[in-house]
């Protein structure tokens, strides 16, 4: 009994040495492989999020110009199950909303790694994303082996991010100003970067800033765990950009522009209406439009801002500019009397003619009635250095708005060619010069506006992350004194009443302007086509309009009081219509 | 006179299957996620199934073991036994296969493994029938050995073909042998028999892995990892003959040994691991060792190993003092299944021995295997109180 007993007890030792033994073989091994340098899959990933383009805002709210991400679905169909094909191609096409056909079609056409589509949308490349999972759960992608490598490796359907593209929600609205862009590939992503308008001349504002990244943990499929580990950076997208302009007004100025093109069979009508006091340009509308995203060949000439970018010779609307120098410098006295030479006036070799002959008449109803022989012998009072600062005052032959690109800035004559008597007249009347409409708003600017040019601007503000970073502005200068614009202000007024602008008057609110028609050069020569232009001012009880007409060659009729007249008025009639002119009908009555 | 039933052994049983709670909810993370299970399904059937092994130690431990240890050796023996015999003949809903192999049966909503209630059984039948048959007598020859062996044989034969060839699992079939022979040689059996049965189950073992393609593709697989460091020993020309092309990742062996890499000395943290994310997978059953040396690093895998260090030396010590020659071949034979199971599972994940399919017992995802273990452990508690382990 005892010896059995002590067979058992060394037994038992010997048994548990070896277990112990065998317990410490297991944690030496792990304990080696511990220690021992060992390649480790990556157990992160990242992500990266491209960032967007801004938008396009206008003042009461639309966003006219936005971009939307496209994704691009790639399939290898090497992974595809064969037997299962059908159910894909039958999955797929109602996610993607692609008929069977085309993707049978696309997935016949090579071997391996076949794009589906190319400009998915975010909410239908969201539901192929999920459909990618479904098609995985049920082994729709089978693994394949690499014959070098012996590795299984299996690709679903993958949804990638391929670009963004720029789409403008209410068609040709606010064409040409807000401009178009071109696509751009970079590193197989295609971008939107302005060409003209306002998506060219705040491409560094609106384009987007910095994408965003997500990283983390992972699992065995790569997706992301998000938990403390995780790092998650929100692209930075593109600031937005909130224009003056509005919307709603800006259309309906379009459709008149439009009508009204039609009706005098002209080339183009455009307008600009400004706040006289600030320089914001609330439309800025042409006849002439496209659609950024479908540009035709025939949409070429419409493809500039007009109001910017089409510079000519002024003709009538220069004179209050003129007699508004003279007024400054004291040289005319509204009431003094200026002989009309009936129509005719000789200046040297050069011949001045009026359309309504006079033989005596007022100095500011040289500019109610429009006489070239009235102005042409006031501005013989001008020397030649004081008549190019005065029109360099006025803001010609520079920049008007520093939110346009490719403004054409026209010309003035210098001051030595201003000394010679037949360039003062010529250039009193608005010959031998070339503005731009925006030019010459912000010239009128200075009548409804106490003597001071402001800056026409069309950018509000900067929305950065929800933030308005309000746009800075220069200083309005002073150009006239006050007494001057007064006094500018009532002739223009009853140029409106007594003269050329009758059509624009509107009862109830003070409107006063000026027309202006002017030949065309042909290849050196004055041709039988003009432009016609009318630049003045609207204003009730609180607001003051400065608005501006040009018309390009209208057709039946050639007189500004019968076409360039007309537009003003009736876009005074829609703004009264918008709310933003409040005629006082009751004062006019009494 | 008897004793209060051993409280090391109780509390050492007990912290394994704490430790399983909190490892199953950490490991069960992703095969949640991957099949749209309930956040706490795997924890809440684990926490039961804990709580369950805990009540049924503790209610067997009161009972009497002269009155109570035969009626339930012997039924779970034959239960499962009968259990495993019909299995083959029945179909889905009754059985649930895996891979053409029925492993589990249902019983009143619950899928059992009877094979984990037969393991015990067995031991039982094992230790009551070598106590009465096998008898220490120096000088016998190895012929009147193999004459008294062969019953066993030949019920070692049939539980084999049940298990290895109906459930296809080889593992359980591994345990049970080396248990029976090691159990054969406390019996009283010569050590120079040991051996012969030992080499004739290793003949028998290369037989076996050879009849079956996925057995090589197994043992490829495992050699494509271990050859890296068994020939790095050996002179470069003699090494490159021998080494294979892999030709099968081995995925399972490799994760693993990512797994326990990535974890280092003290692990990334409870629920931190990475590779426990689909890259291992059966993280919570086959493959919790790996799950734990990630997220506890090797600090967590010496806890383990020393808690069933202690669990074995304890067991042994219960079987050393019992005077009960039947009770004391039954507690060696818990200890041995207990201890043979670990191997298996472990080497296999470390790389040491091919995989194979073999729960870490209390540890790994499962309640067949923690309530039958706690069932076995509930015996030894109730004979526990016959010992003075003082």
């Amino acid at each position: 009994m005892n010896r059995q007993s002590h067979r058992q007890v060394k037994q038992f030792l010997l048994l548990f040495v070896v277990i112990l033994a065998a317990f410490l073989l297991f944690l030496g091994v792990v304990i080696g492989n511990i220690i021992s340098p060992k390649q480790l899959p990556s157990l992160y990933t990242k992500r990266t999020t491209k960032a967007m383009r801004g938008s396009i805002i206008t003042a009461d709210g639309f966003h006219v110009a936005k971009s939307q991400k496209l994704y691009k679905a790639v399939v290898d169909t090497r992974y595809i199950d064969k037997e299962k094909l059908d159910l894909f191609i039958a999955l797929f096409s109602i996610y993607a909303d692609i008929p069977e056909k085309k993707v049978r079609q696309r997935l016949k056409k090579r071997r391996g790694s076949v794009v589906l589509s190319y400009d998915i949308p975010q909410k239908e490349a969201q539901y192929l994303k999920q459909l990618s999972r479904e098609l995985r759960r049920f082994k729709v992608f089978k693994s394949i082996k690499n014959p070098k490598t012996g590795i299984y490796t299996l690709r679903a359907l993958s949804v990638i991010e391929s670009g963004e593209d720029r789409i403008y929600p209410y068609g040709d609205a606010l064409t040409p100003v807000i401009g178009y862009p071109h696509k751009v590939e970079e590193n197989g992503y295609t971008l939107s970067k302005g060409v003209k308008g306002l998506e060219k001349r705040f491409e560094s504002e609106l384009e987007a800033r910095k994408e965003g990244v997500i990283s983390g943990q992972r699992d065995v499929l790569g997706y992301m765990i998000l938990n403390k580990e995780s790092y998650i950076k929100e692209p930075l997208d593109g600031m937005d950009i909130k224009l003056t302009i509005n919307l709603s007004l800006q259309l309906r100025l379009e459709k008149m522009l439009e009508k009204m093109k039609k009706k005098m069979g002209a080339k183009e009508v455009f307008l600009t209406v400004m706040d006289s006091s600030s320089g914001r340009v609330l439309a800025l509308a042409s006849s002439n439009r496209y659609l950024p995203e479908h540009i035709r060949r025939k949409d070429y000439p419409s493809l500039n801002t007009s109001a910017i970018e089409f510079s000519f010779e002024p003709g009538s609307v220069i004179k209050p500019i003129t007699f508004a120098i003279l007024l400054q410098n004291k040289l005319v006295n509204p009431y003094e009397i200026v002989n009309g030479h009936k129509g005719r006036f000789k200046i040297g070799r050069k011949t001045v003619t009026d359309e309504h002959k006079f033989t005596w008449l007022s100095a500011e109803d040289v500019i109610v009635h429009s006489s070239n022989v009235g102005m042409a012998q006031l501005a013989q009072r001008l020397d030649g250095g004081t008549f190019h600062e005065g029109l360099l005052r006025f803001g010609f032959a520079h920049k008007s708005t520093p939110d346009l690109v490719y403004e054409k800035r026209g010309s003035i004559p210098p001051s030595i060619k201003l000394e010679n008597e037949i360039y003062k007249a010529t250039t009193s009347y608005g010959y031998g010069m070339r503005v731009n409409l925006m030019q010459l708003i912000r010239a009128y600017s200075t009548f409804n506006n106490q003597g001071k040019r402001v800056e026409p601007y069309l950018v509000e503000a900067f929305i950065d992350r929800g933030e308005e970073i309000k746009t800075q502005h220069e200083e309005p200068v002073r150009v006239i004194d006050s007494a001057t614009a007064t006094r500018m202000q009532r002739i223009l007024i009853k140029t409106v009443l007594k003269g050329t602008g009758k059509a624009a008057i509107t009862p109830g609110l003070v409107v006063g302007g000026k027309t202006g028609t002017a030949h065309l050069v042909e290849k050196g020569r004055y041709v039988q086509k003009y432009n016609t232009s009318f630049l003045g001012f609207a204003n009730d009880k609180t607001h003051r309009y400065t608005i501006g007409v040009v018309v390009r060659q209208p057709q039946k009729n050639h007189f500004a009081s019968q076409t360039a007249v007309p537009v003003f008025k009736k876009a005074v009639d829609i703004m009264i219509r918008e709310n933003y002119l409040e005629p006082d009908i009751v004062k006019q009555s009494r | 006179m008897m004793h209060s039933a051993d409280r090391t052994l109780f509390t050492l049983v007990s912290i394994l299957v704490t430790s399983a709670i909190v490892l199953v909810y950490s490991m069960s993370e992703y095969i949640i996620l991957h099949d749209n299970l309930k956040d706490l399904h795997f924890f809440l059937r684990e926490l039961t199934y804990g709580c369950m092994a805990v009540f049924i130690m503790w209610f067997l431990s009161l009972q009497d073991p002269d009155k109570w240890i035969k009626p339930l050796g012997f039924g779970l023996f034959f239960g499962s036994l009968f259990l495993m015999m019909a299995m083959p003949f029945f179909s889905e809903p009754f059985v649930h296969a895996v891979g053409g192999a029925k492993r589990w049966i249902r019983i009143a909503g619950f899928s059992l493994a009877p094979v984990e209630f037969f393991k015990i059984g067995f031991v039982w039948f094992l230790a009551w029938s070598f106590s009465r048959k096998i008898k220490h007598k120096p000088g016998s020859t190895l012929a009147e050995e193999f004459i008294a062996f062969l019953p066993y044989g030949a019920l070692f034969g049939f539980v084999m073909i049940l298990i290895a060839i109906f459930q296809n699992d080889l593992g359980q079939v591994m345990v049970l042998g080396m248990t029976m022979i090691v159990m054969l040689t406390f019996a009283g059996s010569s050590v120079r028999f040991f051996f012969t049965v030992f080499l004739a189950i290793i003949a028998a073992a290369i037989v076996f892995i050879v009849s079956k393609h996925h057995r090589i593709e197994r043992i490829k697989s495992w050699w494509a990892v271990a050859q890296d460091s068994v020939l790095s020993i050996l002179p470069p020309d003699m090494a490159e003959k021998l080494r294979v092309p892999i030709d099968v990742v081995p995925y399972q062996i490799g994760h693993s040994l990512n797994a326990i890499h990535h974890g280092g000395v003290i692990g990334t943290g409870l629920a931190d691991g990475g590779f426990k994310l689909g890259y291992l997978s059966d993280v919570h059953t086959d493959f919790i060792l790996a799950g734990t040396a990630e997220e506890f690093g090797f600090m967590g895998i010496l806890f383990i190993v020393v808690v069933f260090i202690l669990l074995i030396l304890r067991l042994f010590k219960i079987a050393n003092r019992s005077k009960n020659k039947t009770f004391s071949l039954f507690v060696l034979g818990i200890a041995l299944l207990i201890a043979f199971s670990f191997f298996l599972n472990s080497y296999g994940i470390s790389g040491i021995t091919p995989i194979k399919g073999i729960a870490v017992p209390f540890l790994s995802y499962g309640g067949s295997q923690i309530i039958a273990a706690s069932i076995g452990i509930g015996m030894v508690l109730m004979i526990s109180k016959k010992v003075d382990l003082t």
